[in-house]
């Protein structure tokens, strides 16, 4: 299902050079959060071992971020606009929050889901004969399938393979639910924006008394 | 006398961050983006509160208050204010600002007194400014200063002088929104193209490499009034997005693409720089006439800045020449981090406590674990190894011309590496800086490195030094010898630090050592992070960061990694 709605969406999603370029960089944003998360999980987890996995796998998130914005940045110059920089993002503490196994199993939905994604989009961009971001997501879609695999056996190794099949439903339960209230929000953005502008027209008199009452000072008091 | 445990907290901006203050002495001081791994972070900083607390052995329930920077109250209606003010123009910012506002940044105290698991009446706030005199006046060397606190914005000033006599702080006159100098800055630095909050060093960086040609298009930008006050003009700016509104690009010309590789031998780019000299300069004519009219107000000798222009070290360089005081301190965290500071030295003196001693090191974080280090090492395939002596280690690297990356001891205070999470090189060759900027740093060829030189020694390098602000990196000195070319910036200075066995005894056993070895007990000085990333907290950080960039070697506590060869 998710892989068919890459595959639809494709042709939108990198239909011109400044859609491309937005949609790269969210991949960016994407990979910094996910960089983030794990950096914390390699601080809590209590274990060398799994540290070492967490911090190696921080670093190749850094990395992937620093290819995507490279890329989308590239391309906002060519079209004349102000380059985004470096991904700047918070985290969602996830470590913290839905414990070890838990996150592993986050993790581990999340990563199979994103190489079936850049599997997608290797093949479409091959298709259209743009090998510079074929080669980008054929170079991150080996890191991907070897995240995958360390992320689910350390969750098998951790409540086993019935456990893990648990958790990983979990997660997608909560995916769900998630792109549920994503929903709504963005509905309550829709209501809240036309709310606060019937709100600042209203605010029109009082404008007037603040700018004769309080106006703006130069100087010392 | 009564004793207190207070906890300071600065948030909801940028640079959150805590400070703890247990009988009347400043115990820690952390900024939040060191745990949270995120630059500037400005979320509630829990994470800083509770190593602020573990460092002292407390807990929650010890604090006698928690203290906030300031007063989410008047703040609120200084936004409203704007919003009303600049009506209709403020339709965009309208919806944005008002969720902001009431979505948290109202309710700060609440969530400070849930977030920490403290009663809520605990939990108080201090006004913005008040904050920022304290974090500066309280721990400087002085019995008796004029203090200016110059920044983006607080509740509604933007900019304050103040008196400080003993444990007393009073105002003297203020200016307001939105006149400010920090906006001034802010903008400017949007319009080279850096980011805000984060690019106004760069710009510091750049000024050196311009002329400041532009002065008559900027006396349209900033008036300056004989009384040192000051008044932007304000159809220029834009007090939501970039911060300037298209007349300023109409008056400068284009602005600068963010992001674009700069070159500095195109006309273009020297414009660009011009304009960033011009800005500087026009920063510093108001710096030293505010200073100038605080030694007026006041009559003391001695100046204490803080605010987050404060930061500013080549302005603060010309304060100390020009402005008639003979000594002038800034703090290691002057920007809004050092609120935090601030507001719990405020709180602590408010109920009862002494004065603290003068600050002496900026070492005021979480420790390094080596220990943590050595397995996280081993896990890694690392190859490593304990020394009984890491800082003859570091010098021998550094007299081979390695580059060394340190972590040591407890983390800084504030925006500089200080010797405990630093990048140390050898100062004298140029190809150091590149190699530095290039590949380890990752950043902008005009970007300067610093030096340490031990204080006893530093006259002998740089003048105006050793003073009061060279031991946390707050200001810039003339290089005298010619031969420190990877740390002498194109203008001839340099922002020394000046170690001594208080303030960073690592760094200067290290520096002994490389005078020992090399004759000169100078070295460069940068601070321990990749780009985009805050400085190095912990051994896990450390770690990441030599797996991620090519420094030749690094050494946590008496951890040394090496590269495999």
């Amino acid at each position: 299902m998710h892989v068919m709605f890459t595959r639809l969406t494709a042709p939108v999603a990198f239909a011109t050079r400044a859609r491309t370029a937005r949609h790269l960089f969210a991949f960016a944003l994407a990979e910094q959060e996910s960089m983030l998360e794990l950096r914390a999980a390699a601080a809590l987890c209590g274990s060398p071992e799994r540290s070492a996995m967490y911090l190696r796998h921080a670093l190749d998130e850094e990395r992937h971020a620093t290819m995507f914005a490279a890329h989308a940045n590239e391309l906002r110059r060519a079209l004349g606009r102000p380059a985004w920089g470096h991904p700047r993002t918070a985290c969602e503490h996830l470590f913290a929050r839905l414990g070890e196994a838990g996150f592993l199993a986050f993790v581990t939905r999340g990563e199979s889901r994103g190489r079936a994604q850049f599997e997608v989009y290797e093949r479409y961009f091959a298709a259209r004969g743009d090998d510079k971001l074929r080669a980008l997501f054929a170079a991150l879609i080996g890191d991907e399938r070897g995240h995958e695999t360390y992320t689910r056996d350390l969750l098998v190794a951790q409540v086993g393979e019935d456990g893990a099949a648990r958790a990983v439903a979990k997660i997608a339960f909560g995916g769900a639910f998630r792109a549920w209230r994503r929903a709504g929000q963005g509905l309550a953005k829709l209501v809240y924006a036309a709310a606060m502008t019937v709100l600042f027209a209203c605010l029109a008199p009082f404008a007037l008394f603040v700018r004769l009452a309080r106006p703006a000072r130069r100087g010392w008091t | 006398m009564d004793v207190s445990a207070v906890l300071g907290v600065s948030a909801l901006y940028h640079d959150a961050a805590a400070a703890l203050v247990v009988d009347g002495m400043v115990v820690a001081a952390m900024q939040e983006e060191r745990f949270s791994r995120i630059k500037n972070d400005a979320a509630l900083p829990f994470a800083a509160a509770r190593a602020c607390l573990a460092q002292a052995g407390l807990k929650p329930g010890d604090l006698d208050a928690v203290v906030f920077h300031e007063n989410p109250f008047a703040k609120l209606e200084r936004v409203l204010l704007w919003l009303l003010r600049t009506f209709p123009g403020s339709v965009r910012a309208f919806p944005r600002v008002i969720a902001e506002q009431l979505g948290n940044k109202l309710w700060v105290l609440d969530a400070l007194a849930e977030g920490l698991g403290v009663e809520r009446k605990k939990v108080e706030h201090v006004e913005h400014h008040r904050a920022h005199a304290a974090s500066a006046f309280l721990v400087s060397p002085f019995e008796k200063a004029a203090i200016l606190t110059v920044d983006g914005v607080g509740e509604h000033a933007t900019t304050s002088l103040w008196s400080g006599e003993g444990t007393t702080i009073t105002k003297r006159s203020e200016l307001g929104f939105p006149h400010s100098l920090g906006l001034f800055y802010g903008a400017l630095t949007a319009y080279l193209g850096f980011e805000v909050n984060e690019g106004e060093y760069k710009v510091m960086g750049l000024a050196a490499f311009g002329e400041p040609r532009f002065r008559e298009d900027f006396a349209k930008l900033l008036t300056l009034e004989t009384d040192g006050s000051f008044a932007l003009g304000l159809p220029y700016f834009a007090y939501e997005d970039v911060g300037f509104s298209p007349r300023l690009e109409a008056l400068l010309g284009p602005r600068r693409p963010a992001g674009k590789k700069w070159d500095l031998a195109t006309d273009e780019d020297r414009r660009w720089a011009d304009v960033a000299a011009t800005t500087q300069a026009v920063t510093e004519d108001v710096l030293v006439a505010l200073a100038k009219e605080a030694r007026r107000q006041t009559g003391a000798d001695a100046l204490c800045l803080a605010g987050g222009v404060a930061l500013n070290a080549v302005a603060n360089a010309r304060l100390l020449r020009e402005s008639g005081f003979a000594r002038v301190f800034v703090q290691p965290a002057a920007g809004d981090a050092g609120g935090a500071l601030g507001a719990a030295l405020l709180g602590a003196i408010g109920r009862g406590d002494a004065r603290p001693a003068p600050l002496v090191t900026a070492a005021l974080g979480q420790e390094i674990d080596p220990a943590a280090g050595r397995a996280l090492a081993d896990a890694l395939g690392l190859r490593s190894r304990t020394v009984a002596d890491p800082a003859v280690e570091v010098a021998e690297r550094l007299a081979r011309n390695e580059i060394v990356a340190v972590a040591q001891g407890r983390f800084e205070w504030g925006p500089r590496a200080l010797g405990q999470r630093s990048i140390l090189a050898r100062p004298e060759d140029p190809a150091i800086r590149e190699r530095l900027n290039a590949v380890v740093k990752r950043r902008e060829p005009f970007r300067p490195f610093a030096p340490a030189v031990p204080e006893a020694a530093a006259a002998r390098y740089f003048a105006e030094a050793p003073n009061d602000m060279t031991p946390f990196m707050t200001t810039t000195c003339p290089v005298h010898d010619a031969g420190l070319g990877a740390v002498t910036h194109v203008d001839g200075t340099a922002r020394v630090q000046t170690v001594t066995a208080a303030s960073a005894p690592f760094l200067d056993r290290v520096l002994d050592l490389v005078g020992a070895a090399t004759g000169s007990p100078v070295v460069l000085n940068t601070s321990l992070n990749g780009r985009g990333e805050p400085i190095v907290a912990s051994a896990t950080d450390a770690l990441g960061f030599f797996c991620a960039h090519p420094v030749d070697s690094l050494v946590i506590g008496d951890l040394v990694v090496e590269r495999t060869p």
